[in-house]
C-alpha cells in the first residue's frame, strides 16, 4: 500500500487550472450565502469541463444531508452514468465532510481539491480520514488550501450576516470581519486532544455556537416549526 | 400460529471504551503486616500521588491476588502467623524502585528486633494493571481474576453512563416491531430488483409512530438509465423526514426526488405522523419556555446523562432530532455521518457489516470507525446490535457492500 498525499498544494504549473476551477466553486458558495446557506460551493471536473455544480442547501430542504457535494453529485447522474466519477475531480471550497468524502469514495471519484479544512465533520484530514485507510472502496488522493482565504472570508461573512439577524446580537468584536487569515495548515490539530492553536475557521464557528447559547439563555422562544431549523441550524456548524 | 418475533438488544462499545480497556500501566506492589499498612502509607505520602489508580483495591490480601500473579512474586520473610497485606504503591513512573525500597526501609516491620532471627527486607514487586476503570461489572470481574483486585463505580468516562444504556434500552420495548418493518421494506425493494436486502425504519421517540421506512434503491435506474449508488436506506430514510416536514410544492432533493417505491414506503410517507409529531412538540417547547427553571433543569440533566456535549437546545422539530432508527444492516460512513448530522437519538442494527460498517468499533478487521460516539463529533446516539435469527432476516448482503 503506497501512502496518499494528503494536504498538499499541487504543483506551481497545475495551480492556475485549479484557481480557475476553485472560483467557480467559490461562486457557488457566494450564492449560497446570498440565500442564507452555509456558503459551502462545489465543481465537479472531468475532461477539463464542469459537469456539475452544487451549493449548500440544508436549510432550504430541511435535510441535513443536503451538502453542495451530494446537490452537484444528483444533477450529474441524471445525465451521466456513476461510471464517470473514476475520471472525475471534485473542487470544493471547504474540506468534505466525514459522510461527503464516504460517498466520493464510494463513487471512486478521481481527486478532490478543497479550500479550507473542516474542523468540525472533516473527513479528508479535518477530523477523520475517510478517503484513505481501510475500506470496500479505492482511496483517492486530497489537495487542500486552494484560495483558502477566500473560502474563510465566505464562512466569516456567513457569520457575521446570521448574527446581524439574531435578536440578540453579539458583543462588537464578534460583529466586526476579521480580515487577517492564518496560512493554510497553519495551526492544525495534528493531535486533536491538543487542540489549543485552533483555527480561525473554528472561531468563527464557536462564535456562532456561542450566539446560539446567547439568544437560549435569552429565553428566546423557539421559532415556529416552518422557520426552526434555518437560524438556529446554519449557525452552528459547517455543512460541506 | 408464528411465534412472535423476538431477539435481544447488544449495546454497542465506544471506541474510546474498547481503547481504554486495553491500556495497562506497571505498579509496585509490596507485602507488609496488616497492622503495619498505615504506617507506610503515610510514609509514601510525598513519593505517591493521591488520586491515582482509583479503580484498583490499594490494600488486598494474599487470598485475593490472582493466581498467575502471585506465582511470580517472591516468598514473603515476614513469620506465616502474620497478617499480611499487599500494598498498590504507584505507577512505576511515578519513582525510581530504589526509592520505594527506601521508604519502606525506614518502617517499623523492617527494623532489627530483639529475639527476631530474620530482619525482613522490603520486597517492591513489579505488576501489570489495567489503566484506566472498568465500565461494567464483567469487566471489572474479569481484570480482578487477571490483574490485581479492581473497583467497578458505576460509571463510563468513555461513553454513555451504564444507567443511560439500560434505562434507554429498557424502553425500546417494541424493536422487534420496527425492525419487523424496516425487514419488510428491504424484502420488497429486493424483490422488485431495486436493490439490496436492506432497509430503515425511523420512528418518533414519544409516541411510538413509525415516520418513514425506506429500502435501499442503488440498482433503481432514471429516465436515462442510469442508477444512483447512493441511495441507500438510510440516506433515502432521513430525505423521507424531510420531505414530510417540507411545505407542500417544495422537494428535499429536486434532482432526484424522493419518492415512494414499495407499498411500505408509501404507506409512511403519507401518512399524517410527521404533523402530529410536530404538533406535539411544538406544544412541548411552549410549556417548557413558559417554565424556564424546569427547562434550565433539563438542559442539567441532558448534560450529565452524556447524551451530547453541546447539550443540544431545544430544537425538537429539527431534523431527525433524537428520532429511533432501525436498521436490517449496520450502515456505511456516509450513512453513519448522515444520522448523525440528523442529530438522531438512537440506532439499532441487525446484522454487522464487518468490511464497510462504521458504528462498531472493536478490533476485529472492522473499520473500527465508532461513528455513534466520538468525542471529535460534535454528537452521539446510542447503539445496540438487535440480535435474532429467524430465517427472513438472515443476511443476503454480500460483505464486500456497503449499507
Ligand atoms: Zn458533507
Ligand atoms: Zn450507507
Amino acid at each position: 500500500m503506497t501512502p496518499i498525499p494528503t494536504l498538499i498544494v499541487p504543483t506551481p504549473e497545475d495551480k492556475e487550472v485549479h484557481k480557475k476551477f476553485m472560483r467557480a466553486a467559490l461562486d457557488m458558495a457566494e450564492t449560497a450565502l446570498r440565500t442564507d446557506e452555509v456558503p459551502v460551493g462545489c465543481v465537479f471536473v472531468h475532461d477539463g469541463q464542469i459537469i456539475g455544480r452544487g451549493m449548500n442547501d440544508t436549510n432550504r430542504s430541511l435535510c441535513g444531508t443536503r451538502h453542495a457535494e451530494f446537490i452537484a453529485i444528483e444533477s450529474i447522474l441524471r445525465s451521466h452514468p456513476a461510471e464517470i466519477f473514476s475520471e472525475t475531480d471534485l473542487y470544493v471550497t471547504v474540506e468534505p465532510c466525514v459522510m461527503c468524502a464516504s460517498a466520493l469514495r464510494q463513487l471512486r471519484i478521481r481527486r478532490v481539491f478543497f479550500g479550507c479544512l473542516n474542523d468540525r465533520f472533516g473527513g479528508c484530514g479535518g477530523v477523520l480520514k475517510i478517503h484513505e485507510g481501510p475500506g470496500t472502496d479505492p482511496r483517492y488522493p486530497c489537495y487542500g488550501g486552494i484560495n483558502h482565504d477566500e473560502a474563510i472570508m465566505l464562512l466569516r461573512r456567513f457569520y457575521i450576516q446570521e448574527n446581524e439577524r439574531a435578536p440578540q446580537p453579539l458583543a462588537k468584536k464578534s460583529r466586526t470581519l476579521k480580515t487577517e487569515v492564518l496560512p493554510f495548515g497553519e495551526g492544525f490539530p495534528r493531535d486533536r486532544n491538543f487542540g489549543n492553536k485552533k483555527r480561525e475557521m473554528v472561531k468563527s464557528v464557536e462564535d456562532a455556537l456561542a450566539m446560539q447559547q446567547l439568544e437560549l439563555s435569552n429565553g428566546v422562544p423557539t421559532p415556529s416549526p416552518s422557520t426552526a431549523p434555518t437560524s438556529l441550524k446554519a449557525a452552528g456548524e459547517v455543512h460541506a | 400460529m408464528i411465534p412472535k418475533p423476538t431477539g435481544t438488544l447488544v449495546p454497542i462499545r465506544t471506541r474510546a471504551e474498547i481503547r481504554a480497556a486495553l491500556q495497562t500501566v506497571n505498579c509496585y506492589i509490596i507485602p507488609i503486616p496488616a497492622k503495619a499498612a498505615n504506617e507506610l502509607i503515610l510514609a509514601l505520602r510525598d513519593v505517591v500521588p493521591l488520586h491515582e489508580l482509583q479503580h484498583l483495591r490499594r490494600l488486598s490480601r494474599p487470598a485475593f491476588i490472582p493466581v498467575a500473579v502471585a506465582a511470580n512474586l517472591p516468598p514473603t520473610q515476614f513469620p506465616p502467623e502474620q497478617s499480611i497485606l499487599y500494598i498498590l504503591i504507584c505507577t512505576t513512573d511515578k519513582a525510581p524502585i530504589q526509592q520505594i525500597v527506601d521508604v519502606a526501609a525506614k518502617i517499623s516491620p523492617f527494623q532489627r528486633k530483639h529475639g527476631r532471627r530474620i530482619t525482613p527486607k522490603p520486597q517492591v514487586s513489579i505488576i501489570t494493571v489495567p489503566a484506566n476503570m472498568p465500565t461494567s461489572q464483567e469487566q471489572s470481574d474479569l481484570w480482578s481474576k487477571k490483574y490485581w483486585p479492581v473497583v467497578y463505580k458505576r460509571g463510563n468516562p468513555f461513553g454513555p453512563h451504564p444507567s443511560l444504556v439500560e434505562n434507554t434500552q429498557m424502553k425500546l420495548t417494541r424493536a422487534h416491531e420496527y425492525m419487523e418493518i424496516a425487514w419488510k421494506v428491504a424484502h420488497e425493494v429486493a424483490d422488485i430488483g431495486i436493490g439490496h436486502r436492506c432497509g430503515a425504519v425511523v420512528v418518533n421517540p414519544d409516541t411510538g409512530d413509525v415516520i418513514a421506512a425506506a429500502g435501499d434503491a442503488r440498482s433503481r435506474t432514471n429516465e436515462s438509465g442510469w442508477c444512483y449508488p447512493l441511495a441507500h436506506p438510510v440516506m433515502r430514510l432521513v430525505e423521507m423526514v424531510a420531505q414530510k416536514r417540507l411545505k407542500r410544492g417544495e422537494v428535499v432533493s429536486p434532482n432526484n426526488p424522493i419518492t415512494p417505491l414499495t407499498e411500505t414506503e408509501r404507506k409512511y410517507l403519507n401518512s399524517e405522523s410527521m404533523e402530529s409529531l410536530d404538533g406535539r412538540e411544538a406544544q412541548k417547547e411552549a410549556q417548557k419556555a413558559a417554565q424556564k427553571e424546569d427547562q434550565k433543569e433539563a438542559q442539567k440533566e441532558s448534560k450529565t446523562d452524556g447524551t451530547s456535549e453541546d447539550a443540544s437546545p431545544p430544537m425538537a422539530n429539527y431534523l431527525c432530532h433524537n428520532m429511533h432508527i432501525y436498521l436490517t444492516h449496520e450502515p456505511c460512513v456516509m450513512c453513519s455521518m448522515a444520522l448523525l448530522h440528523s442529530r438522531v437519538g438512537i440506532v439499532v442494527f441487525q446484522h454487522r457489516m464487518v468490511n464497510s460498517g462504521a458504528l462498531v468499533s472493536e478490533f476485529d478487521g472492522g473499520l473500527g470507525h465508532g461513528l455513534f460516539w466520538r468525542p471529535d463529533l460534535n454528537w452521539k446516539y446510542l447503539t445496540w446490535q438487535w440480535q435474532n435469527d429467524t430465517p427472513h432476516t438472515r443476511n443476503e448482503v454480500p460483505d464486500n457492500i456497503s449499507a
